[in-house]
């Protein structure tokens, strides 16, 4: 304090320079200006709870609305009963074996369903495009899916059913779909859906000149014929299993041509489909707000609503500090959000509000590695793996949100397969783990780490700075390490910094999250090159091969199975947990459910209140 | 005087290319790409990859796209968010008005607690008003932005219920970031204040006043402070800046919808056009703002005069 007294005191002096004030000034006035810059690159968006098919939610591209953006396929036991999907004190439909929500209790299918109000949710940051061509983020589709119709969905036994399209035929050679269009949909803008919107729509994903991030998603698709009004067929250079997950998502949302004729490039920000929302308005940086399409019949059959929604609106608000979510929830300015794990506590202790959670999700948060040294040794990544502490994670990192996972699939995705893991998978033993690494060939050198032929087991994880329950994973996993001779260093980045590293291989091993709805996440993941450029095991690839080219449901499964197998012996990654998705809501809103892929029925929602 | 705006004016033109300079670097410097986190945890193939990066301009050369970019801010062409899927202009058009409300009430509030505070401990130097001024002025230099906003939201909106927490653009919503920020900011408007008033408190002329029989009041109000605002609004003007870029994270914390939410999101995905967008025009506006503060001078200082 004295010292900066007197620095003012210099300055104020009688020569009252205003030179000398600046050039005191500068040096702290620019690191002012310049320190919330380089804290913003440093600081990736919090985690999200909720979230899309973004793989770390570091990237913040995940939506915070209780609309849950992605849809999974709900697992299955070996023996084909669904798991619970969800658990939710407004009690829908499906029966949970495990704990109900926590959260103060509401009465169950209280009373019946009242049309009006508006749900007010919000979303950790503006969508770039309304246009399912035009964009492929969690935020954005989250909000589409309410807009559009697709062709099919995924229903609780993760097989696609009838939705726009009434029934298909799969070609012998697996290469060719054939849908009918149901007939009588129309678009908000009062246009047809039949067989010509369906093919324009495809057809423009697959125009180069759209540019459109969504092509990938279609596999190997090369053309969309009309075989008549009500008929069409696509057609693929090979079979390609994912895509019917891919379609009945937002991306595979059904647009209307004669808005993307009419609006051109800004069809994005003005956006039509036959959804049970039509969109209002979108001032831009604001928010979002839709409202209740009055047409609307629900083809769906895992809807309890099979008319127009009893909402009026649907508003977003752009709200991108949980926290801040947090207190307009509590406020009563918001009706639901999704939260953080750590926020679980505090809306649990508040009788006001209820908690909905979804357990079966499509997200895995695991270790992967580098392709090199010591990696390349399986002792040492099977090591790594019994000496993850799940449980301790679970609770430690994700506040018991969280179901630890042996398996390198998300627990809610279409061949997670407990049986598997308790035969292949690595529990946690640190005996075990000690015992692989010696039977090897490592002993423990003078400073007590594991060595073989001099080269000490030391390296580096990287954490992307977005998630705290990662981050305390990544703790938990070091000192678990230690214990077993391993120094494990941690370093923690922000997300857009790790990417290129990660992309380089500069890197030697990480702690990642990733989502996805379909069993095609493994081959996202691992088929060669991998999304890290680390992987090229031609006998994986094969087996990846077979499991995304096998468009029967029961073939699929046996060969998700056998790549299951195989990764678990090669222990290609470290599973650690699936993580849940947890959404927070006034007591008021009620029917609130999850569909079989995560995408909240928000056309099965009303407010009990008015 | 004339003469000399434009001048000044002039000279915002090196510091643009400056600008410009140091930002295209920044894409060299920092890593992250941003088509890259686009598609990352998606399916995606190289073609589509490689078809967006061609869509925006990315696959060029950075030498042209630089050019590139330099002649579309000529033409007042901005470029294209890639966040957005909007005009660069139009985006931070519709902004910007956000920002400036908040830096504009902030200081505001950073001046009035300033003046008040630090003239008040200036007068009773070492009394208690003194050093309860002190402590609270060390305490708001030392504050975090982000932890001070969220205090206030959870006090005032959520306990007490006087403002609302989303309340971007209206009166009662401007209070609580703008408070966050003014508080902080008149913590060194504040301790400037008490020492330049101090220094000229102590000065001859004040000595004179007060021997010619003027009224304390009109004394301090009236002689020693008219004196001392001229190292006082340089602060202040440098202090905007500063407001500008500290709005930034106070803008995430309250979903003020300014340039500064805008530029955090453009940031964590290398948006870059967006990114370069906004620094230029916050420059812009710092620049504008300190040729302000100097024609102050003049008014304030009939010594100081501009050819």
């Amino acid at each position: 304090m004295g010292s900066s007294d007197s620095t003012i005191e210099t300055l104020t002096s009688a020569t009252l320079s205003r030179r000398r004030v600046l050039k005191f000034v500068a040096g702290t006035g620019l690191a002012a200006a310049i320190a919330p810059l380089i804290a913003a690159c440093g600081n990736s968006a919090s985690t999200s709870s909720s979230s899309g098919s973004s793989s770390s939610s570091a990237s913040a591209s995940s939506t915070k609305s209780g609309a849950s953006s992605l849809i999974k396929s709900t697992p299955v036991t070996s023996s084909g009963t669904p798991l619970n999907t969800f658990t939710n004190s407004g009690g829908s439909a499906t029966p949970s074996a495990s704990a109900t929500s926590t959260g103060s209790s509401q009465a169950s299918a209280s009373g019946q369903p009242v049309k009006g109000g508006t749900l007010r949710l919000s979303l950790i940051e503006e969508p770039d495009s309304l246009d399912p061509a035009k964009t492929i983020e969690a935020t954005a589709s989250g909000i589409m899916q309410y807009i559009y119709d697709s062709l099919v969905f995924i229903g609780p036994d993760r097989l696609p059913h009838p939705w726009l399209a009434e029934k298909w035929d799969i070609s012998p050679s697996g290469d060719q779909i054939t849908f009918t269009i149901r007939s009588g949909a129309k678009f908000h803008d009062g246009t047809d859906l039949d067989g010509a919107a369906v093919k324009a729509n495809f057809d423009r994903i697959l125009n180069p000149a759209t540019a459109s991030p969504a092509k990938a998603q279609l596999g190997s698709l090369t053309s969309v014929d009309l075989v008549d009004p009500a008929t069409v067929r696509f057609n693929f250079t090979s079979p390609y299993a994912p895509f019917f997950t891919n379609i009945s998502i937002s991306y595979g949302g059904i647009v209307s041509p004669s808005a993307v004729t009419k609006y051109g490039s800004a069809y994005g920000h003005n956006p039509v489909g036959s959804g049970p929302f039509m969109f209002k308005s979108w001032p831009a940086g604001q928010g979002l707000t839709l409202v209740r399409y009055d047409g609307y019949q629900q083809f769906r059959t895992d809807y309890q609503n099979t008319g127009p929604a009893y909402l009026d609106q649907i508003s977003y608000k752009i709200i991108s500090e949980s926290a801040t979510a947090q207190a307009a929830l509590e406020q009563g300015e918001l009706d639901l959000i999704g939260i953080d794990v750590q926020q679980v506590k505090e809306i649990e202790s508040n009788s006001n509000l209820q908690m909905l959670v979804w357990k079966t999700a499509d997200n895995m948060d695991f270790v992967e590695y580098a392709n090199k040294w010591p990696f390349t040794d399986l002792a040492v990544r099977q090591a790594i793996a019994y000496s993850i502490d799940r449980n301790s994670i679970v609770s430690g990192g994700f506040n018991g949100q969280a179901t630890a996972n042996l398996l390198p699939i998300p627990v809610g995705v279409a061949g997670w397969d407990e049986s598997l893991g308790t035969q292949y998978g690595y529990a946690y033993d640190l005996t075990k783990a000690k015992k692989t690494l010696t039977d090897a060939g490592y002993a423990p050198g003078s400073d007590g780490i594991m060595a073989k032929d001099g080269k000490r087991l030391s390296f580096t994880m990287i954490v992307y700075s977005g998630s705290d329950p990662l981050k305390t994973a990544s703790q938990i996993i070091q000192a678990s390490l230690k214990q077993v001779g391993i120094d494990c260093k941690i370093t923690i980045m922000d997300f857009g910094a790790e990417l290129p590293i990660l992309n380089k291989g500069n890197f030697d091993c990480d702690l990642m999250r990733w989502t996805w709805p379909d069993p095609v996440i493994l081959s996202l993941l691992f088929k060669s090159p991998g999304w890290t450029h680390q992987h090229s095991d031609p006998n994986l690839d094969k087996l990846l091969e077979a499991a995304d080219s096998a468009l029967d449901p029961s073939k699929r499964l046996d060969a998700i199975h056998t790549a299951l197998k195989y990764l678990l012996q090669q222990a290609v990654i470290a599973p650690i947990c699936t993580d849940w998705i947890v959404d927070a809501a006034w007591n008021y809103v009620k029917g609130y459910s999850w569909d079989a892929l995560g995408g909240a029925r928000l056309a099965d929602v009303w407010l009990a209140k008015h | 005087m004339t003469a000399y705006i434009i001048r000044r004016l002039l000279l915002l033109i090196p510091i643009w290319f400056g600008i410009l300079v140091l930002v295209f670097l920044m894409r060299v410097l920092v890593p992250g790409d941003p088509i890259q986190l686009m598609f990352a945890g998606q399916i995606s193939s190289p073609q589509a990859e490689a078809a967006l990066r061609h869509e925006y301009g990315l696959d060029k050369p950075l030498p042209q796209q630089f050019i590139d970019y330099v002649d579309g801010v000529l033409h007042g062409n901005l470029g294209t968010s890639i966040t957005t899927q909007r005009p660069v202009l139009q985006d931070i058009e519709s902004r910007y008005p956000y920002t400036l409300v908040l830096a504009v009430a902030s200081l505001a509030i950073a001046i009035v607690i300033g003046l008040i505070t630090g003239m008040l401990s200036a007068v009773y130097k070492d009394s208690i008003i003194d050093m309860i001024s002190m402590v609270f002025s060390l305490a708001g230099l030392s504050m975090p932005s982000f932890w001070l906003g969220l205090l206030l939201i959870y006090f005032f909106a959520v306990d007490l219920n006087w403002f609302p927490v989303l309340g971007a653009m209206t009166p009662k919503g401007i209070v609580l970031p703008a408070f966050t920020l003014g508080v902080i900011s008149s913590a060194i408007i504040s301790r400037l204040v008490r020492a330049c008033m101090l220094d000229v408190l102590r000065e001859d002329y004040t000595r004179t006043a007060r021997a010619k029989g003027l009224g304390e009041r009109t004394v301090i109000v009236r002689h020693a402070l008219k004196n001392a605002l001229i190292p006082i609004i340089t602060i202040i003007g440098l202090q905007f800046g500063g407001l500008l870029s500290g709005a930034f994270i106070i803008e995430v914390v309250f979903a003020w919808h300014g340039v500064g939410e805008l530029a955090i999101q453009a940031l964590q995905k290398r948006d870059f056009p967006l990114i370069q967008g906004i620094v230029l025009v916050v420059a812009t506006t710092y620049v504008v703002v300190n040729l302000v503060v100097d024609l102050l001078y003049a008014v304030l200082d009939p010594r100081i005069a501009y050819k």
